[in-house]
């Protein structure tokens, strides 16, 4: 561990100043932006960076919280010749070594000078509502490569020496839906990182520039020595989970799901993140960009995880040393260039929850007595972070109008001490859903219903998940295209901890309770809708944590009371008998919960549902993993056509014999393919079979 | 009618019932001399509060109770009873499909980071939300007609569970209160005596769960708060005071203690905002035209903004909740002079944000606080006087301070003082922190304003603060512990109306928008000057304020701007509105986007009626020749910049008008100590207030 060697006092207070420098650029960027999503939001981010690429300063009020850990240690290497008054702008993946992770953000950084040297770097980014590309909004999960996606920039100077290129704003103006937005956005990045010069020439005027920049390093190495503090009080231990995306719906079984699977090892004051076995990168845009690195998609997770043990840790790239990672190429947490990306947020999510959960195993048996505070790792959420728009014509009218109806997000899972949340989603905190009031003015739509989901029980447990949303819309226009994105959990059900039950699956029915009724399941793109239908649309809710029958009789009362389980439920799911006036009746309860707990056996460390229950009788972890080995140093489209060829081979096999087939089974038929891709005719020639 | 208040007798008396202390302020009428008073506060009782603080008054300066003609008084119980959930059993009706609504609210997390997050818990339980089969579209067109019995049958068995009050929101109320309005009359026939209040007629603004966030806390707050006044007056009444009680407000004006009665929710933050309204007083008499208004106590600091006028805020925070009430805009920058210092596992000196608050409150209290605070350091350091201290009036134990004290020291590897020094360095640049981007978010250039410091600590940390954020230019009043009170006694009759229009304003339809907008004033103004009228509070001046919530099209937020000097219907009423909306938007967001439509979201029309202001009593003359430097009473050492110092220590009683010091520097009174470090030169101006300026 790297040894502080600052002054005790003055660290604090040159934290306290980058902090506060730092969220007062956040709130510029708040105030000085246009577009209007950034308002509500919070969807953009400042830092200070340091000469090596690491943020120093980042704020705590006012930003999205993942980006702490941006990398920026390549794209400050794009140049060479940095000068007071460069800015660089740029908003693309694949040439900025993992800093961008879409296009829609747009990230601009600029050295920071003083007396001639270079000292630091100020950064910031905000994501605007368009940058081209071929849906309105530039992010879609049909996009299959980068190039659908809108305009991309590689690192260019914007302002050289102060001196504004205006052709580079040119281009991006001209290939925006908004042009006005975007470049009202970029200028309020500007000012933001112009006002934290002066802050930061103010801060080395009071404490001199030798001792600011040996600050700070301190700094850094002080978020580092913080986290590692913690880890080292976590029992050392490995454990692998696994967990799939949702990928298309409909079609075969291969292009439907892909799987993220996770080793997570604790080693004294380290962690490492092997994400071996992950499938190859996917022709959808679920794809992160890491470059293999430590990218603050894939640890940003424990970020939280840290800051919830202990909120006083700085906010600083320190914090992420203990980390370290495998990413495998051309998966789809490392994808080649072009792979579409812009729908990774969800993806984000589930990588984070995986995180959560394979740490869960080695936190939540600790036993020691300081464990406790370190098991607050919660279940699977919602796992979904997307909108709902409505797009219609103007009455009377060929101009289109598109609004957004509401943000769309999940309960939450629960935590080891504490239900998961309803209606609101760990991953989703920052957001704030819109008035119903609001969008019903602004666009011909009624908004029938707006509620926590009561048509199933909150998903059981000693901690119950949280429940889902109920919206329904009924149009009023004709032709009401309503598009969804970021749309999962619609298949795979939100894991449970330790006996409980999984969280449910969202669901989307369009003329609900109507002879025309329609189960979509989910949107993966879009719907037309005529006035008068109608769109329900359930969204997930989280698992829940530990044994039912442990539950608090008097919480199970409560949400009887509520109206969120009825007195059956109670009974059937948590062995509670309630009286008529609502009570528990304990000597009842006690009698049913005795009788329930004999027949109950071990319970599931994570319990996943049916849906994941059906992949693992077609396809179970070691073959997944010795497929994932076999396939590892191929080329992309090898990759992808390979697992699809097993996946339908093994599906047959399941099928036909009642088991999924041996590894030793499918790595031959696999090895066969590799050496002869056209080998296996069998599918087509069981087709003909059936056929005759 | 005659009016209720007079400025016949001899005294105005203000009264701040804070969360620790009570504070009065008595002013003299012929002369404008304040004096002043602190009683703990009985939060059980409140009402007892003030009895004990006119007790006080009466005691040390012989006040007579039937010369007070004037009261005005604020209190935090409102607020504490939204912190505790300790309000009436109240029930909420909503449309059908919208029985979430305070459950969900509008969803943002109140902590991102942390894993164990929970919402807030509303004000109003699940099982008590209703919902009611009708519906009225955006336009305010009926799209399901309400049914009165449902109605009544769904507020029967809320009133049969216990509920003590009930409010009503529907969507679209304040396009039309139609549904409300049918509603809130039944459930009054069938259950006369219980409480109940309806979104439109509290606050009819558009945002379904924002407008029915004020109705649910008025109804939840009614109860309790009625119990408070009932009980005040009387209490008042026995000890012979003549004057009809006012109430302070969240806006900034006072209000009768009728009217609170029934709007409660209105009083909110009045503690601060009376706060503010006294500097305001003070900087006017001063010619202080800009200012920063740093109120730093034992539990909480916050600052507001005077840029020529208050800068008031459409929404401000209650507890868990925002309202979007207007409100004097007072935002909290800590957690004040009890906040904990302590030592992180990397070794690192950290401070905050736990507060010892008031109850045990710092260790030098002796009320068994272990934990070493910011008013611990004060007393190490030097800087406050163990013994002075409410003039004695409260014993602060010097050698608790240094047990406490100690093992930071030991861990940093200073002595005592100097570790003390280090808080407060440290809560210094923790206030910088927030500071800064609060300021950036007002867009105020800290460089250009004076730092106005009260509180029991604001002017012992005044100075510190304004050397580490850039101000040279710190103003102590002359009785800053009690300036809230102070504010009170000062401030105008005033009442905010709303009413929502949500039409564009753009060449094609400005015509009609506009003729709405005049016809929609109109009649709010109708409204406020109604309510001037009834509150029968004797003032000087009537008037309104028109302004206009606007915003580009597409945009979540909007932003208030005052067309009191435009004519709606005259032929150019539309060019001036739109350049007074791009001034206001561009002095706050830096552009204007012209390819935007502007819409017209809501009207306001806020009712002002000016009270008469005091004089505030001149000082003494110093007898020498203007600038002259006071003899100190003593000097002592005070560990402040790393060494120790003498200070010189002066008397605030002692001063007169012209006298000039430099820092180090310390002045005892009453209610405060206060600080400059060197670097500062200070002058007594002719009100008795000191102003230091860096030099």
């Amino acid at each position: 561990m790297t040894a502080i060697d600052f002054d005790k006092v003055l660290l604090e207070i040159l934290h306290n100043r980058f902090s506060g420098i730092t969220s007062e650029m956040g709130h510029i960027v708040h105030k000085a932006s246009f577009t209007p999503f950034i308002k509500e939001s919070w969807d953009f981010g400042v830092g200070l960076v340091s000469r090596r690429g690491e943020i120093f300063g980042y704020p705590r009020d006012i930003g999205v919280s993942l980006m702490m850990g941006a990398l920026m240690g390549d794209v400050l290497d794009a140049f060479d010749d940095y000068q007071p008054g460069d800015i660089v702008i740029a908003n693309d993946p694949y040439t900025t070594g993992g800093l961008c992770t879409h296009l829609p953000d747009f990230h601009l950084f600029k050295p920071y000078f003083h007396d001639g040297k270079l000292v630091s770097f100020s950064w910031a980014f905000v994501h605007s509502t368009d940058v081209g590309g071929m849906t309105p909004g530039s992010v879609t999960l049909d996009a299959h490569d980068i190039y659908q996606e809108g305009l991309r920039l590689p690192p260019m100077k914007l302002y050289r020496a102060g001196k504004l290129n205006e052709e580079i704003l040119d281009i991006i103006k001209l290939n925006c839906r908004i042009p006005a937005h975007n470049a009202g956005d970029i200028q309020a990045l500007v000012s933001a990182m112009v006002t934290s010069e002066k802050r930061m020439a103010d801060t080395i005027g009071k404490y001199g520039l030798e001792t600011v920049e040996r600050g700070i390093d301190a700094l850094l190495d002080y978020g580092e020595q913080r986290t590692r503090a913690i880890i080292e009080r976590i029992p050392d231990g490995a454990y692998t989970l696994s967990d799939y995306m949702e990928v298309k719906d409909g079609g075969e079984t291969a292009s439907r799901f892909a799987r993220i699977n996770l080793t997570l090892t604790v080693a004294g004051d380290g962690i490492h993140l092997d994400f071996t076995g992950t499938d190859p990168q996917v022709r959808a845009s679920l794809n992160i960009p890491t470059f293999g690195k430590n990218h603050h998609f894939i640890n940003g997770g424990i970020v939280n995880y840290f800051q919830s043990i202990d909120p006083s840790i700085p906010l600083n790239c320190g914090v992420l040393r203990p980390i370290s990672v495998t990413l495998p190429k051309a998966s789809m947490l490392n994808p080649e260039a072009p792979a579409a990306v812009s729908a990774r947020f969800v993806t984000v999510i589930r990588v984070t929850e995986l995180i959560y959960g394979a740490l869960s195993r080695l936190t939540s048996d600790a036993g020691s007595a300081g464990a406790a505070t370190l098991d607050v790792l919660p279940a699977a959420g919602s796992g979904m972070l997307g909108a709902l728009l409505l797009a219609v014509n103007k009455p009377g009218s060929n101009e289109l109008k598109v609004d957004v109806l509401q943000p769309l997000w999940g309960g939450s899972g629960a935590r080891p001490s504490r239900d998961g949340l309803d209606g609101a989603d760990l991953s989703a905190g920052f957001l704030r859903n819109i008035p119903v009031e609001a969008a019903e003015t602004a666009m011909p739509v009624l908004i029938e219903q707006y509620k926590l989901r009561t048509d199933t029980p909150p998903p059981a447990g000693k901690w119950r998940g949280g429940v889902g949303l109920d919206i329904k819309l009924r149009m009023l226009a004709p032709n009401s295209l309503i598009t969804a994105r970021g749309m999962q959990r619609c298949h795979t059900q939100p894991w449970g901890r330790k006996g409980s039950e999984a969280g449910r699956c969202g669901n989307t029915i369009v003329n609900d309770g109507r002879p025309d009724e329609k189960v979509l399941h989910r949107i993966t793109d879009s719907v037309l809708l005529q006035a008068n239908e109608t769109l329900r649309l359930l969204t997930p809710s989280g698992g829940g944590y530990g044994d039912p029958l442990q539950r608090d009789p008097a919480r199970v009362a409560r949400d009887a009371e509520r109206g969120l389980l009825s007195p059956r439920d109670a009974a059937e799911q948590y062995g509670v008998v309630l009286q008529d006036d609502g009570s528990v009746d304990a000597a009842a309860t006690a009698d049913l919960r005795g009788r329930r707990a004999a027949e109950a056996g071990a319970p599931e460390e994570f319990v996943f549902g049916a849906t994941r229950a059906r992949l693992d009788a077609v396809m179970p972890d070691a073959c997944q993993d010795a497929l994932a080995r076999l396939l590892q140093d191929l080329a992309v489209v090898e990759k992808q056509f390979l697992r699809r060829k097993a996946w339908a081979w093994a599906e047959r096999h399941a099928a036909r014999e009642g088991q999924p087939p041996s590894v030793e089974a499918l790595s031959a038929y696999v090895a066969r393919l590799i050496d002869d891709p056209a080998a296996d005719q069998s599918a087509e020639e069981e087709a003909l079979a059936a056929a005759e | 009618m005659k009016p209720l208040t007079s400025h016949a007798k001899r005294y105005r008396l203000g009264a701040d019932i804070g969360g620790t202390f009570t504070d009065m302020s008595l002013l003299d009428e012929a002369t404008g001399f304040v004096q002043i008073a602190k009683v703990p506060s009985t939060p059980s009782t409140p009402h007892l509060s003030v009895v004990h603080g006119i007790e006080a008054l009466i005691a040390r300066y012989g006040l007579d109770p039937a010369e007070i003609g004037y009261f005005v008084h604020g209190t935090t119980i409102g607020l504490n009873s939204i912190i505790e959930r300790k309000g009436a059993a109240t029930g909420l009706l909503v449309t059908r499909g919208f029985g979430d609504l305070l459950d969900l609210g509008r969803s943002r997390l109140p902590n991102v980071y942390d894993l164990l997050v929970e919402k807030p818990e509303p004000l109003i339980d699940r099982s008590r939300v209703r919902e009611i089969d009708e519906r009225m579209l955006a336009g305010g067109r009926v799209q399901k007609a309400i049914d009165v019995e449902e109605v009544v049958k769904a507020a029967g068995e809320l009133v049969a569970e216990g509920v003590e009050a009930i409010a009503v929101s529907f969507l679209h109320s304040y396009a039309n209160p139609a549904h409300e309005t049918a509603a809130r009359d039944a459930i009054a026939e069938a259950f006369p005596g219980l409480f109940v209040c309806t979104s439109s007629g509290t606050w009819p603004q558009i945002r379904e769960y924002e407008r029915s966030m004020i109705s649910v806390t008025n109804a939840f707050l009614g109860r309790r708060m009625s119990n408070y006044y009932s009980n005040l007056i009387e209490d008042i009444e026995k000890l012979g005071v003549p004057a009809h009680a006012l109430s302070t407000k969240s806006n900034g004006g006072i209000m009768t203690v009728a009217s609170a009665r029934s709007i409660p929710v209105e009083t909110l933050s009045s503690g601060p905002a009376a706060g503010v309204i006294g500097a305001q007083f003070v900087g006017a008499c001063i010619g202080e035209r800009k200012l920063i208004c740093l109120d730093m106590g034992g539990t909480s600091t916050e600052v507001a903004v005077i840029n020529e006028s208050i800068l008031y805020a459409n929404e401000s925070r209650i507890g868990d909740f925002e309202l979007v009430l207007p409100s004097v805009d007072v935002n909290s920058i800590g957690a004040g002079g009890g906040s904990i210092a302590w030592i992180d596992s990397a070794g690192i000196l950290k401070v905050g944000p736990e507060s010892a608050g008031s109850q045990p409150g710092p260790a030098c209290y002796g009320r068994g606080g272990e934990d070493a605070t910011i008013t611990d350091a004060y007393v190490a350091t030097g800087i406050v006087d163990p013994d002075a201290f409410l003039d004695g009036e409260l014993k602060l134990d010097p050698a608790l301070a240094h047990q406490a004290l100690a093992p930071i020291g030991a861990a940093l590897g200073l002595d005592v003082q100097a570790a003390s020094e280090a808080i407060l360095r440290v809560a210094t640049s923790n206030m910088y922190s927030q500071l800064v981007p609060l300021m950036a978010r007002k867009g105020v250039d800290l460089s250009e304003y004076a730092l106005l410091c009260y509180g029991g600590a604001g002017p012992t940390h005044g100075a510190l603060l304004a050397k580490e954020v850039g101000i040279t230019k710190v103003v102590v009043p002359v009785a800053p512990g009690a300036l809230c009170a102070l504010g009170s006694l000062v401030a105008d009759a005033k009442s905010d109306f709303i009413a929502t229009l949500n039409r564009p304003l753009d060449a094609e339809s400005a015509g009609a928008t506009l003729q709405a907008a005049e016809r929609g004033i109109e009649a709010l103004e109708e409204r406020a000057r109604g309510w001037i009228k009834g509150e029968r509070i004797a003032v000087e001046s009537e008037g309104t304020v028109r302004s206009l919530d606007m915003r580009y099209h597409g945009q979540s937020f909007d932003v208030t701007v005052d067309v009191s000097h435009v004519d709606l219907a005259a032929p150019d009423a539309f060019a001036q509105v739109v350049e007074a909306f791009e001034a206001f938007y561009r002095s706050v967001y830096g552009h204007l986007d012209p390819s935007a439509t502007i819409e017209i979201v809501n009207l306001r029309v806020t009712a002002v009626g000016t009270t008469r202001k005091p004089r505030l009593a001149e000082l003494a003359d110093g007898g020498g020749d203007g600038d002259g430097e006071p003899e100190p009473r003593t000097r002592r050492t005070v560990f402040l910049e790393g060494r120790s110092q003498e200070a010189a220590v002066y008397t605030r009683s002692a001063l007169r008008r012209g006298d000039v010091f430099c820092g180090p520097a310390i002045v005892e009174q009453y209610d405060t100590t206060v600080l400059f470090p060197s670097g500062f030169r200070c002058r007594v101006d002719s009100y008795g207030n000191i102003i230091g300026e860096a030099v």
